[in-house]
């Protein structure tokens, strides 16, 4: 997913629209957890 | 003045204020949507130009679900406040203190801990002093 934010910049009497992409998105709280948990990422078969 | 088929009116607002002053009023009014469980962090939506300083003086957010959500503003050198706040409501903050130099940098970072997408919004508001 790629979020976009939507902003208007008002400086003095001018208005300026701005569309910012997201830097980055971060894991979701089960993948940080898992990290955690296993921070080496070692599977077992 | 038309675009397309959506008329745009001048974009002007009416204020008591001279170009040629040393001080411009700075407002940001933004929003975006969050997925459930993820951080977003946006990119840097302004950078405080050469000549000039900027006092912030108030932050409002709001999110239009109730859930424990986290909003930070950061700076360049890092996170200038963050909150947590449940309400569906606007939450208003003063920032009368708050000066921010040439170079320095506007980003935020949000946290939706809502089940659903949820969209947060957020005004930012000071002004621009020119550097003596």
């Amino acid at each position: 997913m790629t979020a976009k934010m939507y902003g208007i910049l008002w400086i003095g009497d001018k208005a300026e629209i701005k569309v910012i992409d997201a830097i980055e998105e971060t894991k979701t709280k089960a993948e940080l957890l898992a990290d955690f948990l296993n921070p080496k990422g070692i599977t077992i078969d | 003045m038309a675009r397309g088929n959506v008329d745009f009116i001048e974009a002007t607002r009416p204020m008591r204020w001279e170009p040629s002053s040393s001080q411009s009023p700075f407002w940001w009014t933004s929003n975006f949507d969050v997925n459930p469980g993820i951080t977003f962090n946006s990119a840097v939506f302004y950078t405080i130009p050469v000549g000039w300083r900027m006092c912030v003086l108030g932050i409002s957010i709001g999110c239009d679900v109730t859930a424990i959500q986290q909003f930070s503003f950061i700076r360049t050198a890092g996170i200038a406040f963050q909150i947590h706040f449940d309400t569906e409501c606007d939450v208003h903050f003063g920032y009368g203190a708050m000066e921010m130099a040439a170079g320095d940098t506007m980003r935020v970072s949000a946290t939706n801990n809502a089940l659903g997408v949820a969209n947060f919004r957020y005004n930012i508001h000071g002004y621009l002093v020119r550097a003596i």
